[in-house]
């Protein structure tokens, strides 16, 4: 039996920081990377698509995006498709939320995991049995996988697996405990064969618990490509897993330390990617450079702005090297800028040496 | 920029008349009334005056120099040149056909006033307050140059800022440029933004946020806080969903178990109602028949206990009898027992009554008469001894043999003593002594008392008294007096025995009482108290059970007002037994009572609590339905997470700017303190550029210009400091020419430039004069001069001007 796993996807998610354009396309990248994983589920020939929750970042989503992602999952062509909710997409209460409009809509292959108990999938010719933890919160100090260690197993099942959303002691950081927590401990000891577990956003496996990550990074704390795995269950064998690459977009936090005597264009291009049209660039630039320098490097900014989906680079902590000399060759010594110069180099204050700098040359032009 | 040609088309008394100007040095000489002052104003309006004046602002300004010959319209023509940028004319009308047109140095044209105007500023070295001070002089207006430089602030701040600019307009920077560059970053960036509070100024946040002029220290502040504000109010949403959704499914829970109870014991609820329709019933029925049973029981039973009840009474009513007639016999014999012993009473006090009469017989019968006599015996008696014992008597002897006498001395008795032979005695008596010797006797007393009288009288009486008392058989007076006493005692007691026995007869005869006693029959009797008592008892048992007998008749009597006869209560009886068995029967198709209830009303009770239970949950679950439907439409499109983000970059940004604010902040306070460092030496460089002229013009008699707050105020020479209200008319002349050439070549800055100067040196002497002319026409050399005279001498002294005469000309 193949299973497709798959987490925080976060559709719905709004990126309102960023321009209209580049939201737009953020937003569009987390229904083509379900689109995509969907198309390689169906190469692979995946018997289960699963989603281990977060397939929306919040509760109120628009019907119109709920049935376009409704759309994307019904073109997998295996038995099933499985959705958790986690604790961005939790289970409401009291309205008609997004799990009763997918439970209506989904179809009889979208299978709902609403209640702590076990899902049988004989029903849908697959000798395995789902043991869900679904979130009903957007918090809880308990994680809700507890039930499943006092759960009977039936023994005439092939398979019994776990699917759960929260923290993991060790692997996710969660300093309040208020993520569904987790212990790899009491996961093993819970009587299933596998976890697949969502929330952490970094994919990780060890033939028991699979953590698929989010298949778009949805932030500079998301420096990875999109991860997913399709794993393999074999009678009697651990459990196999390949990961697959998946994200459209990767968010990159690079920080540059720039040396006087060393080509800051060079220092800066090492660190970064060469496709990068789809990346999202956080630049930080620290250290002190000459005149000659600083202008390549403006040069090199200008440009680079251009090839990177997003750029924002903070400067603050990089200036350029203004020395005495400089002053004094450039201003006649009493005048103005020579007296204002002389006064924030020996004040030994770089940054404000170099606004005032910047304005006298900007004032001069 | 310098004048090449002015043309008059209609202006005053001038028409048709064009004036082609010198490069450097142009002279307008004629006499008075030739034109000058109209070719001057001429000039200077068509350079400043814009065509689009108001009606008031034409009469004000132009009126007057409507053309003398008629029309409504003035019009003049200006041609200029700029070394760099090439020429320009101006051409402007005023009045009926007004009207502004630029001929531009590529052949284009301006006729927009205001178009005209910009341009016009591109090129011309002041504005027009300055130019008017400084380039275009009036005649006679030299020596108000001072006060004009001091009042027209456009003109000083103009000047200063010409200054400033030659002044710190180094190595290509403006300072002014530079301030303005700094203050438009500092404005933009901290406009409305308190540094102390580390907020926008009058505290206005983001609920009454600054719309207009915030700085972008103020926009990422509220960006910030709008954002915060919503993060709080999403996480207070999400915390409060939470509430709500865990409340919600509490009561979801809750009521999805009362339903389910409800529902499993609906049928059980209505058996339970019927049941509890029909067990009163039943009960009820059961008392009834109870009620009948015990009348039936009753009614046989009373019959019996009244039939018994008064045979019963009967009985008493004899005992009762017997009783009365014992008492009567018992209280008989009580009584004569009592007579018999009041008779043996009489008898005993009878008896003690002649025992008390008996005692006194043996007893002297002394009166009291008799005593009375005996102790007057006595106190005579008594009075004697004591006179004869009143005086103190001392014998003294001395024996001369032994002599034996008898002494009685004084009352006591007699005793002899022996008389020794050389011994003194001393015989001491009371009233008298009597000594009875063997030769002798002596008899020795007072001399008043007849001692012998008395003591025979004495005698006497004592005898008398003893014979007395003898006879009546007593030793001394106080036993005739004790004999007295116990007789009369003894009498007393015989009196109260009588009176004793007396009273007890009471007034009847003793005889006739032993008589009577002596005729009683003894007979044995109970003791009539016990006889009452029974009687008593017997009486107190008849009444109550008489008391029974009317109870029970009057129960029989209601039972008989109820069922009317025996039959009557068979019937009812009958009647109650066939109900029950149909309840009993309705009862046992109804299902038994659940275990945990006591009876039916317990469950109905509890199963109606339930109901209302549900109900209220209903209420709460709908309640609780629309607010958790009300709080999830609040929480926005950004998820906490994502606003949390958003919060932290909008922070850093918040905290970016902040920081530049800061350096921009101390940037400026930097600036501004070199500046003003800078400022204080602005003028310094105006009074060193006037110092050089005057020099010039006096020959070196004046070196020196004193800056008065900024301003020339007066020259200095060898004597001293003198202030320009104290110069010579003449030297105010030429301390105003110099200020004007200094303030000239500071506007022009070294760019090409005009003077229009009327009349200069007409208050000069000819050595000032000649001086005068001599740098006026040094400064032709770099710039124009145009000068207007009326005096041909002062012609003569420039040596290469170009002369126009307008005698001729006009």
């Amino acid at each position: 039996m193949k299973i497709f796993a798959t987490a925080d996807l976060h559709i719905g998610m709004t990126f309102a920081r960023y321009d209209d354009k580049r939201r737009s396309a953020l937003q569009e990248a987390r229904l083509q990377v379900l689109e995509w994983m969907i198309g390689k589920a169906n190469e692979a020939s995946a018997n289960l698509f699963i989603v281990a929750g977060d397939l929306f970042d919040r509760q109120n989503c628009s019907k119109k995006l709920i049935f376009r992602v409704l759309e994307g999952l019904n073109r997998f062509e295996g038995t099933l498709t499985v959705l958790l909710p986690g604790n961005h997409d939790y289970l409401q209460e009291g309205s008609e939320g997004l799990w009763d409009v997918i439970s209506r809509e989904g179809g009889d292959r979208t299978l709902v995991l609403r209640e702590q108990k076990p899902y049988d999938l004989g029903e849908f010719g697959l000798d395995a049995v789902l043991y869900p933890a679904p979130c009903r919160d957007k918090h809880s100090p308990e994680s809700a996988a507890g039930w499943v260690a006092m759960s009977e197993k039936d023994p005439a099942r092939q398979f019994h697996l776990g699917v759960a959303h929260g923290s993991v002691e060790g692997i996710s950081p969660d300093f309040d405990g208020r993520y569904y927590p987790m212990k790899k401990q009491d996961l093993r000891n819970s009587g299933v064969g596998l976890w697949i577990v969502g929330h952490t956003h970094q994919s990780s496996s060890d033939g028991f618990l699979f953590i698929p990550g989010t298949p778009e990074p949805d932030g500079f704390d998301c420096p990875h490509e999109g991860s997913a795995l399709l794993i393999d269950l074999i009678p009697s064998a651990e459990p196999r897993a390949v990961g697959l690459s998946t994200g459209t977009y990767r968010f990159i936090d690079a920080l540059a330390d720039l040396e006087p005597d060393r080509d800051p264009v060079k220092s800066i291009a090492a660190l970064l990617p060469s496709d990068r049209s789809s990346v999202l660039l956080r630049l930080s630039l620290r250290g002190c450079l000459s005149e000659d320098r600083w202008e390549d490097l403006t040069d090199y900014l200008k440009n680079l702005k251009e090839e990177f989906f997003y750029l924002l680079y903070e400067d603050e902590g990089l200036t350029r090297e203004i020395s005495q000399k400089q002053i004094d060759a450039a201003y006649p010594a009493g005048s103005f800028p020579h007296r204002l110069l002389s006064d924030l180099a020996a004040e030994k204050d770089p940054v404000l040496l170099n606004l005032a700098w910047t304005l006298i040359q900007e004032a001069s032009g | 920029m310098i004048f090449r040609s002015l043309r008059i088309d209609s202006f005053a008394g001038l028409s048709h008349l064009e004036l082609e100007f010198s490069p450097a040095l142009t002279i307008l000489s004629g006499p008075n009334e030739a034109g000058k002052s109209t070719i001057y104003h001429a000039l200077v309006h068509t350079l400043l005056t814009s065509s689009g004046l108001t009606k008031k602002q034409f009469e004000s300004q132009l009126a007057r120099f409507l053309p003398l010959s008629g029309g409504d319209t003035l019009s003049c023509a200006l041609t200029m040149s700029h070394d760099s940028k090439g020429t320009y004319t101006l051409t402007r009308s005023w009045g009926g056909k007004g009207g502004d047109r630029l001929v531009l140095p590529e052949g284009g044209e301006i006729t927009d006033p205001k178009g005209v105007e910009e341009t016009l500023k591109g090129f011309l070295p002041a504005k027009e307050g300055a130019l008017r001070s400084i380039f275009f002089l009036r005649q006679n207006s030299l020596k108000q140059t001072l006060s004009e430089l001091k009042a027209s602030r456009e003109t000083s701040d103009a000047l200063g800022a010409v200054i400033r600019k030659s002044l710190f307009e180094t190595g290509g920077l403006s300072v002014d440029r530079f301030t303005r560059l700094l203050d438009e970053r500092w404005n933009a960036c901290t406009n409305r933004w308190d540094f102390f509070r580390r907020e926008p100024e009058g505290n206005r946040g983001i609920d009454n946020p600054w719309k207009s002029g915030a700085g972008s220290l103020v926009k990422v502040w509220y960006a910030w806080q709008e954002l915060e504000e919503e993060y709080r109010r999403v996480r207070e949403a999400e915390a409060l969903r939470a509430d709500l959704a865990a409340g919600f499914s509490a009561v979801e829970t809750e009521l999805g178990k009362l339903k389910g109870y409800l529902e499993e014991y609906k049928r059980t609820f209505e058996g339970m109602k019927k049941r509890a329709e029909l067990e009163p019933r039943l009960e009820k029925n059961g008392l009834l028949k109870e009620k009948h049973q015990k009348a039936l029981e009753d009614w046989t039973r009373l019959e019996t206990e009244i039939l018994r009840d008064k045979g019963e009474i009967e009985r008493l009513e004899r005992d009762c009898l017997r009783f009365s007639e014992e008492k009567q016999a018992a209280l008989k014999a009580v009584k004569d027992r009592e007579q018999k012993k009041r008779l043996e009473e009489l008898k005993k006090l009878k008896t003690l009554w002649e025992e008390a009469c008996r005692k006194p017989e043996g007893l002297p019968e002394i009166t009291s008469e008799d005593l009375d006599s005996l102790r007057g015996e006595a106190r005579e008696i008594a009075r004697l001894e004591a006179l004869l014992s009143a005086s103190g008597v001392r014998l003294v002897f001395k024996g001369k043999d032994t002599t034996e006498v008898t002494v009685t001395l004084g009352m006591e008795h007699s005793k002899s003593i022996s008389l020794l032979p050389g011994k003194e005695e001393v015989l001491d008596a009371r009233g008298f002594a009597e000594i009875e010797a063997r030769d002798f006797s002596l008899l020795a007393g007072p001399g008043d008392l007849d001692v012998a009288a008395a003591r025979e009288e004495l005698t006497a009486r004592t005898a008398r008294l003893a014979e007395r008392l003898s006879a009546l058989g007593v030793q001394d007076l106080s036993g005739a007096e004790r004999a007295a006493l116990e007789r009369n005692a003894l009498m007393e007691g015989c009196r109260h025995a009588r009176a004793a026995w007396e009273t007890a007869l009471g007034g009847d005869d003793f005889a006739a009482l032993s008589a009577a006693a002596a005729a009683v029959e003894e007979k044995a009797t109970r003791n009539p108290e016990a006889v009452a008592a029974d009687e008593a008892g017997a009486a107190a048992e008849k009444r109550m059970a008489a008391e029974v007998l009317r109870d029970r008749e009057e129960a029989l009597e209601r039972l008989k007002d109820t069922y009317k006869d025996r039959r009557g209560v068979v019937k009812a009886l009958s009647e109650a037994l066939v109900e029950e068995e149909h309840l009993a029967g309705e009862l046992e198709s109804c299902p038994a009572v659940p275990g945990g209830y006591t009876d039916s009303a317990a469950f109905i009770t509890a199963y109606g609590d339930n109901e209302n239970r549900r109900r209220d949950l209903e209420e709460e679950w709908y309640s609780l339905r629309g607010k958790l439907l009300e709080v999830e439409q609040s929480l926005g499109d950004r998820s906490e997470e994502e606003l949390a983000a958003d919060c932290n970059d909008a922070r850093e940004e918040f905290l970016r700017e902040e920081r530049r604010a800061l350096r921009l902040k101390i940037l400026r306070e930097k600036a501004h303190e070199i500046l003003r460092t800078l400022d204080r030496d602005t003028f310094t460089m105006f009074g060193s550029a006037c110092a050089g002229y005057i020099h010039r013009l006096t020959d070196g008699a004046y070196k020196e210009v004193e800056v008065e707050d900024g301003y020339p105020g007066g020259l200095k020479d060898k004597r001293g400091y003198l202030k320009a209200s104290f110069l010579s008319s003449g030297t105010l002349d030429v301390l105003s020419l110099a200020i004007r050439l200094a303030a000239a070549d500071i506007f022009l800055r070294g760019e090409k430039g005009f003077l229009l100067l009327d009349d200069p040196m007409v208050d000069m002497d000819p050595q000032r004069r000649a001086l005068a002319a001599v740098v006026l026409e040094d400064w032709a050399l770099r710039n124009q001069v145009i000068l207007f005279t009326c005096h041909p001498e002062h012609v003569t002294l420039f040596s290469d001007p170009r002369v126009i005469n307008l005698e001729r000309l006009v």
